[in-house]
């Protein structure tokens, strides 16, 4: 859009700004305070629109995030709404009953923010680090491919994990797909499976 | 539909079970039965017929409203009306297609071009119509001398300034002129515009307009049938709507920095579209929320918060030759 800047770049350069525009050019030069005066005690009301994607089934549904509050003012925002987004070629702007209801789902108070441990024998999950969370992950699988991997099925080579199975998430990329299609597979997990179906 | 809720014996009377040889019938996405369809429409033309009319309803019912800019807005609805006038007094005069059309569109440059003011000889009657029709008798002073002296200028004086307004180039010392000589475009450029063939137009760039290269004066969020919600940009001087996604910049393209601002206490339906990535910001209607609202004239009626934004450091990425500010 560099015509755009040249546009307004010559406006200001010749000192428009200072001619007072069309309203002083054309005698209503005197309404321009009086407009300045009325707006002056109002406040900006800042609103944000994010685009995400529905994270129920894979579908994968374009959705619009409406959110209050300017993050870069160190104001919490929240998000108010939701609704699809008409741009997305998948669902132009409608959602499903489920999809309709995200922001119940956003606000939900048992929505799990962060990985919990429920240690065995005891009652109550506690709050632990991604790093504990991700690593016990990882030796529970270890543990599991060590016990149940099978390689051959009497001469035959299969590699085949099928204890263990693994859930994708709705809302991948091309990119993220194919690293988690390379990551479970070459493990030998065969049960892996996508939101589809849940 | 209309069966599931009729009572009584089934009119319809069973067909024969298909045979196994034949296909089952195919099953096709058929959106349009809830009112979407798999693609928005990429422009809306303008129809001469209702556009200035419309603009000229809604400046006169701002203007009524006790708006701080009343008497203005007044005065831009007597230039809608005058518009309205000379379109209809040419609607009988078949519009002439830009002999350089072909080479135009063919390379990626829209359709419509200054030549409407060099080779139409038809635009220069239009403008001078426009002058004569209008109707200053509220305006101030100042607006009357700016219309005596435009009408008193040469010819090649009123094409070179209408020139001049197409480019964007407003020359300071005359842009009292420049808003009746840009009314004067906006009747010739909706014409041509509405004569094209939308189904032949290609997006241009980012925030140019596909039909004549225009700017855009306001973003808005439609309600129609096929493009509920979608976001279309309102060329600034041919009155073409142009469909670009949401929440991306109109001048640069980004859409990692935007927010809407708005003054609530004024309208809820009124906001900015700011981008951080470069600075500028667009109006942004909610035309889905009140119908009523029309690009140039809310942008006009809502230039305090063109005020208050620009307090904030941003500025204007539209243009609107009504208003320049």
């Amino acid at each position: 859009m560099t015509v755009q800047v040249s546009r307004r770049g010559l406006l200001k350069g010749l000192g428009a700004g200072l001619a007072g525009g069309t309203l002083g050019a054309l005698g209503f030069g005197g309404l321009e305070p009086a407009l300045a005066a009325a707006v002056r005690p109002f406040k900006l009301a800042q609103m944000r629109e994010t685009r995400n994607t529905c994270p129920y089934c894979s579908v994968a549904c374009g959705v619009i995030l409406y959110s209050l509050g300017d993050k870069s003012k160190n104001a919490r925002s929240a998000v108010m709404h939701v609704e699809g987004d008409p741009d997305h070629p998948i669902n132009r702007g409608t959602l499903c009953p489920k999809g309709a209801s995200l922001l119940d789902f956003v606000r939900s108070e048992t929505r799990t923010k962060y990985p919990q441990y429920r240690a065995p024998g005891a009652t109550e999950f506690k709050r632990v680090s991604w790093d504990f969370a991700l690593d016990r992950i990882a030796t529970l699988l270890k543990e599991d491919r060590d016990r149940n991997f099978v390689a051959k099925n009497g001469d035959l080579t299969v590699n085949r994990w099928t204890t263990t199975g693994f859930l994708g998430a709705s809302a991948t990329t091309n990119e993220t797909a194919w690293l988690t299609y390379k990551t479970v597979r070459s493990m030998g997990a065969l049960v892996f499976d996508n939101q589809a179906r849940v | 539909m209309a069966r599931f809720f009729r009572r009584g014996a089934d009119p319809a009377p069973e067909t024969d079970p298909p045979s196994p040889a034949a296909k089952p019938r195919e099953l096709k996405p058929d959106p349009d039965r809830i009112g979407i369809s798999g693609s928005v429409p990429f422009v809306r033309l303008p129809v001469p017929d209702r556009l200035f009319a419309e603009r000229a309803r809604r400046l006169r019912d701002l203007a009524r409203q006790g708006h701080a800019l009343g008497a203005y807005l007044g005065f831009l609805a007597a230039v809608a009306e005058a518009q309205d006038a000379v379109q209809a007094a040419a609607a009988a005069i078949p519009v002439a297609v830009p002999a350089d059309l072909d080479v135009r569109t063919g390379n990626g440059m829209p359709p419509l071009s200054s030549a409407l003011v060099r080779d139409d000889p038809a635009f220069a009657a239009l403008l001078d119509d426009l002058l004569a029709r209008l109707d200053l008798s509220a305006a101030p002073e100042a607006a009357r001398a700016a219309r005596s002296s435009l009408r008193k200028a040469t010819p090649e004086d009123r094409q070179d300034l209408a020139l001049q307004v197409f480019e964007g180039a407003f020359p300071v010392d005359r842009m009292a002129e420049c808003l009746f000589v840009a009314a004067g475009l906006q009747v010739g450029l909706a014409r041509q515009a509405a004569a094209l063939d939308a189904r032949s137009l290609q997006p241009v760039a980012d925030g140019v307009c596909p039909c004549c290269g225009g700017a855009p004066v306001a973003s808005l969020i439609v309600g129609w049938t096929p493009a509920d919600k979608a976001r279309y940009l309102s060329c600034s001087l041919c009155g073409t709507l142009w469909n670009h996604v949401r929440i991306r910049c109109t001048a640069c393209g980004e859409g990692g920095g935007i927010s809407y601002y708005g003054l609530d206490e004024v309208s809820k339906d009124v906001q900015v579209e700011t981008c951080t990535q470069c600075h500028g910001y667009l109006k942004h209607l909610h035309q889905h929320r009140d119908p009523a609202l029309d690009p140039v004239a809310d942008d006009v009626a809502s230039y305090g918060l063109d005020l208050k934004i620009a307090e904030e450091g941003f500025r204007n990425v539209g243009l609107n030759p009504l208003l320049l500010h």
